[in-house]
């Protein structure tokens, strides 16, 4: 299994390019896409997902070109969108079936499936009611089920755990490593501690391009002995965030603490701190804004 | 100040979201178009055998009324979602944190479809001055008689539509597909109502048409050479009997008391809104009701369900012989889709309809219970093809295997369904009277209106096109027989001919729309 992605662009107007040159090769497990806003990562799933064309390049699944094929992937293929809208007259159940209908899934394997679902995106007990009336957080595990209606092979999921709650979140992470081992789930967000607990790769992106597309412990590994930490005076904080990438701040009663992310030692108190992948992130994407 | 500063803002950002979009340009290239055929002679007002010389005052009462009729009747519907977009959009809701009041965001709404309005008219009136010069009768343009009607006649009329328009937004019932049937029967309804009410005969400068004004006006002027005039006043296209001879019309003496009529429509408009804001919501989702909601936001939330315990998330791998694509369950699917928020009165009537084929002798049948059945589930049919876009669930569908020819021949059988389920009375009436030749005009009549509505959908992202479309088919082609259009065959032998292969073109245009939807 695998999805390969060879210079792949998108181009929205003569002078703008949403994505350029994107070549990735993406095998079985948990890629995490961390990137600012408008750095292209929609526009990347969108194109995956069959959904929009690209200008240039292709993507293969298992040596089969998706751009010419889209349905060789349809048929394995999760899509949760960022932004999507459901019938509201429909229930989830009757959402889900015509859904399972649409990919091809037949009534009696459907009906169980979207039972396991409903159970696992703690939906049974309003299965019945329109989606009209839903929640964000409820329409959006209406989206993450559908998205698993059929098994998928390539999971996409954009911007999964928005308007989920702190408790269906941490529950959505242990689903996506469970059902990371034999498919590829790529996962694109904010949320750097979304990508921290599940993804076993990561791709940053920024305008449009690929920066770095490495494991956690590589990434974080690169970034060993650029974090610094330092207590200052408070007055001093915007002259440092002028002059420095900013990770964090704790304020303290002596003064505020602060988390440098640099390549060389900011001042002679800074001392070496252990870096995380918020600190990765502004290292690759910060500076380069 | 502040407020009038307010109005301006609202009305601008809208009329300038609304110009900046492509279906703008539709708008105007359709104005343009019947600019044309004003030009070629396909269009024109006549009064019995005269017609006025083609003069600034002429051309411009003529442009005027073209105006005050076609967007008067069909600018309601391209003007009419302003406030929806901003429900739909979101940006509503933010306006409603802020200290907006509602008649303020009403008339500025108000304002921008006006705004919208006129500028449909301004290229109506360009193309106004093109056809006087291009006739050349009379090529002397004389500014003010060519701008008084589009003034004092079409401006106030504009008024009022745009206000309508806001009003039916404002009102939560009037809100979808029910409000554009309600104004397009109700324009149809009070156009003769004006022109026989004595009191508007008495005072015509307050019918907000004006055409009994100018009806009146040039009926004198014909009058006064032509003693012979019969009264007729005729604004048409093809069905039009040449006029032979031509007078000199130099427009309305505009008296103080015209003015004041035709203002005072403004103030109505005015006074409209300002009634339209006690029944405007302010986006507030607590006051529209559930159960017509589009939007997953827009109605009384659900409980959320109650977590429990915190099971281990599981999920049984399918095997691969679970990937059986089912047509017939993707038909059901879609019959769902279409049939499915509709209440109990709306199947009863259905029912009711369906027992009137039935029982009705044949001829009444064609005539009367037949159409009626082919209007009432017009809702039903115009989301066919649209509801992807509508709903925003298209990233979702588009994504599945096969879309094209998985789901749009499902969406197009299943409004073939629901036709032949509301059109049963009148078959098995048909059958039994063996009239074939009605039977054959139904079949290629259930054939069109799916396709029709599956291209308009498809094309146009909306149920919108559709509802106007085949109101305006349904009224002139069964109902009033114009050449061509009765695919009912009400009263003929209908034209299975003419509108089996157009719905074939129809579908083909709808897949061809959808694979281009698919592609981008």
């Amino acid at each position: 299994m695998q999805l390969n992605i060879q210079h792949l662009g998108k181009q929205y107007k003569r002078d703008f390019w949403g994505l350029k040159d994107f070549s990735l090769e993406i095998k079985p497990g948990i890629l995490g896409l961390l990137g600012p806003n408008g750095a292209g990562k929609s526009t990347f799933m969108r194109m995956l997902a069959t959904i929009t064309k690209p200008t240039e390049g292709s993507i293969k699944w298992n040596e089969v070109d998706v751009v010419k094929q889209p349905d060789a992937l349809r048929d394995v293929l999760g899509y949760l969108p960022q932004d999507f809208g459901v019938y509201p007259n429909l229930t989830a159940v009757e959402f889900l079936e015509y859904m399972a209908a649409i990919k091809g899934l037949d009534a009696v394997t459907a009906k169980k499936r979207i039972d396991e679902l409903l159970q696992l995106t703690n939906l049974v007990q309003a299965a019945k009611r329109p989606l009209g009336g839903y929640s964000g957080g409820m329409k959006q595990r209406v989206g993450i089920a559908q998205a698993l209606l059929n098994d998928p092979q390539l999971l996409i999921v954009d911007e999964p755990t928005v308007g989920l709650d702190p408790e269906e979140r941490v529950r959505f992470r242990n689903l996506l490593s469970d059902l990371s081992g034999e498919r590829i789930v790529i996962l694109s967000t904010h949320i750097v501690s979304d990508v921290e607990a599940t993804a076993t790769h990561i791709a940053l992106v920024n305008k449009g391009q690929l920066l770095r597309e490495a494991a956690p412990e590589k990434l974080l590994q690169e970034l060993e002995g650029k974090v610094w930490e330092w207590m200052i005076h408070s007055d001093d904080l915007p002259a440092l965030k002028q002059k420095h990438i900013i990770s964090g701040t704790i304020r303290r009663s002596d003064g505020v603490q602060v988390r440098v992310v640099s390549s060389t030692q900011p001042t002679a108190e800074a001392r070496n701190a252990s870096p995380n992948l918020e600190d990765a992130y502004l290292f690759f994407i910060g500076g380069k804004q | 100040m502040k407020s009038a500063r307010i109005i301006y803002q609202l009305a601008r950002a809208d009329f300038l979201e609304r110009v900046r979009r492509y279906s703008f340009l539709v708008m105007l290239g359709l104005v343009v178009f019947l600019g044309y055929q004003t030009a070629i002679g396909n269009m024109s007002l006549e009064l019995g055998a005269y017609r006025g010389e083609f003069n600034s005052a002429w051309v411009g009462a003529m442009m005027s009324l073209i105006g005050t009729f076609f967007i008067g009747w069909f600018g309601f519907y391209l003007v009419k979602g302003s406030v929806a977009r901003d429900r739909e959009t979101g940006v509503g809701q933010i306006m409603a944190t802020t200290p907006l009041t509602r008649p303020l965001y009403l008339l500025g709404k108000w304002l921008s479809n006006f705004a919208v309005l006129m500028s449909m008219v301004g290229v109506l009136a360009l193309a106004g001055i093109a056809i006087q010069l291009l006739q050349g009768e009379n090529t002397q343009i004389q500014l003010l008689e060519f701008l008084d009607p589009f003034v004092f006649i079409v401006m106030p009329l504009m008024a009022l539509v745009a206000a309508l328009a806001v009003l039916f937004e404002s009102i939560s019932f009037l809100q979808g597909g029910f409000g554009n049937i309600v104004y397009f029967f109700a324009f149809i309804m009070f156009l003769p109502l004006f022109m026989e009410n004595d009191t508007l005969q008495k005072y015509p400068a307050f019918e907000p048409m004006g055409l009994g004004l100018l009806a009146g006006e040039m009926g004198d002027t014909v009058r006064a050479i032509h003693p012979d005039y019969d009264g007729s006043f005729t604004l048409g296209g093809g069905i039009v009997e040449q006029a032979t001879t031509t007078f000199v019309w130099n427009g309305i003496a505009w008296t103080p008391e015209y003015l004041f009529a035709r203002f005072a429509l403004i103030f109505f408009a005015v006074g409209l809104i300002l009634f339209a804001a006690l029944f405007f919501d302010r986006f507030d989702p607590s006051r529209s009701k559930p159960r017509k909601a589009r939007s997953a936001s827009s109605s009384e939330p659900t409980p959320a369900s109650t977590p429990q315990a915190f099971p281990a998330p599981h999920l049984t791998p399918l095997n691969k012989s679970a990937n059986r694509f089912s047509f017939f369950t993707v038909l059901i699917a879609e019959l769902k889709l279409l049939l499915k928020g509709q209440r109990w009165w709306w199947y009863a009537i259905s029912l009711g309809i369906i027992v009137a084929c039935f029982v009705s002798p044949s001829k009444v049948v064609r005539e009367i219970a037949l159409p009626i059945a082919w209007i009432w589930p017009i809702l039903i049919w115009s989301s066919i093809g649209n509801r992807e876009v509508y709903n925003n669930v298209q990233q979702l569908t588009f994504s599945s295997a096969s879309p094209l020819w998985r789901q749009v021949p499902a969406q197009w059988l299943a409004g073939w369904i629901v036709t032949l389920l509301v059109s049963i009375g009148a078959i098995s009436r048909f059958l039994m009277d063996g009239d074939t030749v009605g039977l054959l005009a139904l079949l290629s009549g259930t054939i069109f209106i799916p396709s029709l509505a599956l291209a308009s959908g498809v094309w146009s992202g909306t149920s919108k096109l559709f509802e106007i479309l085949y109101m305006v088919i349904w009224y002139l082609g069964p109902l009033n027989n114009a050449p061509g259009l009765d695919f009912i065959g009400s009263h003929g032998n209908g034209r299975p001919e003419f509108f089996i292969p157009l719905s074939i073109a129809l579908v083909a245009f709808a897949f061809f729309g959808r694979a281009r939807q698919l592609q981008q």
